[in-house]
């Protein structure tokens, strides 16, 4: 047995990259220095970081020589709620720019344990591959076994076949038929949703990897961070975590109708009228079953749902994201439907919200007649049609017909293919299907939508947060939303870095001094939470440089033109919309706020700054 | 409902999320001074739904949890201050825990 040695006397990491080649099947570790982990921390900012690296300028997404990278944070194997969580990242095959996903459970455990802060696969295998790594020992395992098998029933037979103590993160069949907004899972139905990383890994000819180790990283205070977890725990089952311990995010469905924030039919409305059948309420009051945790969670917002019986039963999570990209969005009523769905997409291992976006676009260009029969295969594909959602879905995950194949595209590659007006209609941004949050609405949210550097994305700024208070006026634009929006932004970027778990942000009564105090108890650095927060904007820097790399202009941060055209039609909103000169100011506010050009670049003293300078000229690792 | 006074407005207020299970009612209607606060709500939201005391307000009912938010029309939040209330205003009542 090969075990990894840790790379120097540190606490709370290994230091150490292993990468992986699926080509040549080479194996090599590679350190990662001190001054690394502590300026990228973990989780998204050192996956961002490692990506920058290993992925070479104009690379092809679903090409071999784009990494698939996981990370590992300092807070895994610590023990504290909601620690035990794993970043992936790639250049994301919807975007052609940064693609990262976080997801958690005990295969964050067991990578850690294996000896190893982040995990390099590179290149493509011959056949299909089952990565199996055990303390660092590394075997390339034939997978064609598995082949077709969903991200459940794959789990369940690497671990039979290795041994249960093993950890799984696997595709699906729409992650090996390169459906773009393929998802990777692991822990019986958790999934790395977003950006299309399940994509890049069955690009790769990798279904499975397989992870079991006996290696914890030393922490420097153990009984210190004890006595801080205590606390922390106690507070995770407070009021903060409330929602989340009783109906969970779906109970988001109905307050969004009411405030005008509820995407609905492609984003033509604000509200849904019928909203009470697909409200969290109804979901939880007909279909609940029970709470789950992930490793090492106190909080448990896992909502564990069924419907039917007998082999028609189905069970599973459920989520706001997924009721709403399943149910308004498209216009389905039928709640069962929606909690199908929602499970056939983690069966198969698809981003709900990129399906439920993706389908929207194709039933809106369906009643304007851009799409037809002849593309359809004869389905109706009307709002509100629930008996054809799962054939759809069953078509795009085994890219089975015309339509399977054109809407595994996602929305912006399909309208660039269908052609004619129907980009107009493809609710995307930078290619990543919009989530559950209206921005006509929600102006903070709209601006941190446009200028998100992985898309339209809700979790890197939870910028939401400023739209449902006093704090500004949700309906109406302004300046201030830039340095409210960059600020999100670095917060979430530590967040996701240490990583913490978001539905814990709200339980500590100081976010940046309880950070810095746990990463020091573990580390026996001395950060402070003023170091935290530069690491945050330089996480966010680093992204957009990524991007910058890849081709970014100034263009690329705007929002579908119906947002910029249409004022909603009902609700508490209705003819509020969002005009093109109120999306720049706003996006020329917050570039003020990075300290960026006003062209959006990054000016070489901010850089400087940031120590991101040298990083700029670093050729590509091979 | 609590006792309308004269200078009372009836507004209904609807519940979301572990408010609306724990209560076993969608709505109600409650009569609020026109000039209402927060606590205004919390107290005569206590009077009629004692089942929410601790889990939705203060054991005493003299306040709404920090886990929870008091929503006007769909377009302010209630806070301290009292603002003016209008009869056939909605208060929606849900989970200060934004987003998800």
């Amino acid at each position: 047995m090969n075990h990894m040695n840790q790379s120097s006397d540190i606490y709370g990491y290994h230091g150490i990259a292993l990468v992986v080649d699926l080509t040549t099947r080479a194996v090599r570790r590679e350190p990662i220095p001190e001054s690394v982990l502590r300026n990228f921390i973990g989780g998204t900012g050192l996956a961002s970081y490692l990506l920058f690296r290993h992925c070479p300028p104009g690379a092809d997404p679903l090409g071999p020589e784009n990494p698939l990278i996981f990370t590992c944070s300092p807070l895994v194997g610590s023990r504290l709620t909601t620690s035990s969580k794993f970043a992936v990242a790639a250049k994301s095959p919807l975007t052609g720019m940064i693609g990262d996903s976080l997801s958690s459970s005990f295969l964050a455990v067991e990578l850690k344990r294996a000896g190893c802060d982040a995990l390099i696969i590179k290149g493509r295998a011959e056949r299909k591959t089952l990565l199996s790594i055990e303390d660092g020992d590394v075997q390339f395992l034939d997978a064609a076994h598995l082949a077709g098998l969903n991200t459940f029933d794959t789990e369940e037979s690497v671990r039979n076949m290795l041994g249960r103590r093993f950890r799984v993160a696997c595709i699906g069949p729409a992650g090996e038929n390169g459906v773009r907004f393929a998802s990777i899972a692991n822990d019986g139905g958790r999934q790395a949703g977003r950006t299309g990383t399940g994509a890049v890994m069955g690009s790769k000819n990798l279904k499975a990897i397989a992870v079991r180790g006996r290696s914890p990283a030393p922490v420097f205070d153990r009984e210190s961070l004890g006595a801080v977890g205590r606390g922390l725990s106690a507070k995770s089952l407070g009021p903060a975590t409330e929602k989340y311990r009783t109906t969970g995010t779906m109970a988001n469905v109905a307050v969004f109708d009411r405030l005008g924030a509820l995407p609905t039919r492609n984003f033509r409305q604000s509200t849904f009228e019928f909203t009470e059948e697909v409200s969290g309420e109804a979901l939880y009051e007909g279909h609940f079953v029970k709470n789950a945790h992930c490793a090492n969670c106190t909080i448990g917002c896992e909502k564990i749902l069924t419907v039917g019986s007998g082999k028609k039963k189905s069970t599973g999570r459920m989520e706001y994201e997924s009721a709403f990209a399943l149910g308004p969005l498209v216009g389905i009523s039928d709640r069962e439907t929606v909690i199908r769905a929602s499970h056939y997409c983690d069966e198969m291992g698809m981003d709900t919200i990129s399906a439920g976006g993706t389908i929207a676009w194709a039933m809106e260009c369906f009643e304007r007649g851009l799409l037809t029969y002849e593309h359809t295969g004869g389905l109706d594909l009307d709002f509100g049609k629930s008996e054809i959602i799962l054939t759809i879905l069953e078509n795009i995950s085994n890219k089975s017909d015309k339509l399977g194949e054109l809407l595994a595209e996602g929305s912006r590659i399909a309208s660039e293919s269908l052609g004619r007006d129907s980009h107009e209609w493809a609710m995307h941004v930078k290619g990543l299907e919009m989530p559950g949050y209206e921005p006509r609405s929600l102006k903070t949210m709209a601006l941190a939508l446009a200028v998100s550097t992985r898309g339209a994305c809700h979790n890197r700024s939870s910028a939401y947060e400023a739209d449902f208070s006093n704090r500004v006026n949700r309906l109406e634009a302004d300046a201030l939303r830039g340095q409210i929006t960059a600020d999100g932004e670095d917060f979430s970027a530590v967040l996701d870095s240490l990583i913490w778990c978001k539905f814990l942000r709200k339980a500590f009564d100081d976010f940046w001094d309880e950070s810095a105090t746990s990463l020091n108890l573990i580390t026996g650095w001395n950060v402070t939470p003023d170091e935290l927060k530069q690491a945050g904007e330089r996480i966010n820097n680093l992204k957009k440089l990524f991007n910058i790399r890849e081709g970014w202009t100034r263009a690329d941060d705007t929002l579908p033109a119906r947002m910029l055209s249409e004022p909603l039609p009902d609700g508490v909103a209705a003819g509020v919309g969002l005009s093109p000169s109120d999306l720049d100011m706003m996006i020329a506010a917050y570039y003020q706020a990075r300290g960026w050009n006003p062209d959006g670049s990054i000016p070489d003293e901010k850089l400087g700054e940031l120590g991101l300078d040298k990083l700029v000229s670093y050729s590509p690792i091979a | 409902m609590n006792t309308k006074t004269k200078s009372n407005v009836i507004v209904r207020v609807e519940l979301f999320g572990h408010a609306r299970t724990v209560a076993g009612v969608r709505d109600l209607k409650l009569a609020l001074p026109r000039q209402s606060g927060v606590s205004d709500m919390a107290a005569a939201l206590a009077a009629a739904l004692p089942s929410l005391l601790s889990v939705v307000l203060d054991p005493d009912g003299s306040r709404l949890l920090p886990s929870y938010t008091a929503n006007l029309n769909g377009l302010s939040f209630m806070e301290d201050t009292p603002i003016p209330i209008s009869p056939g205003d909605t208060i929606y009542l849900f989970s200060s825990q934004a987003g998800g």
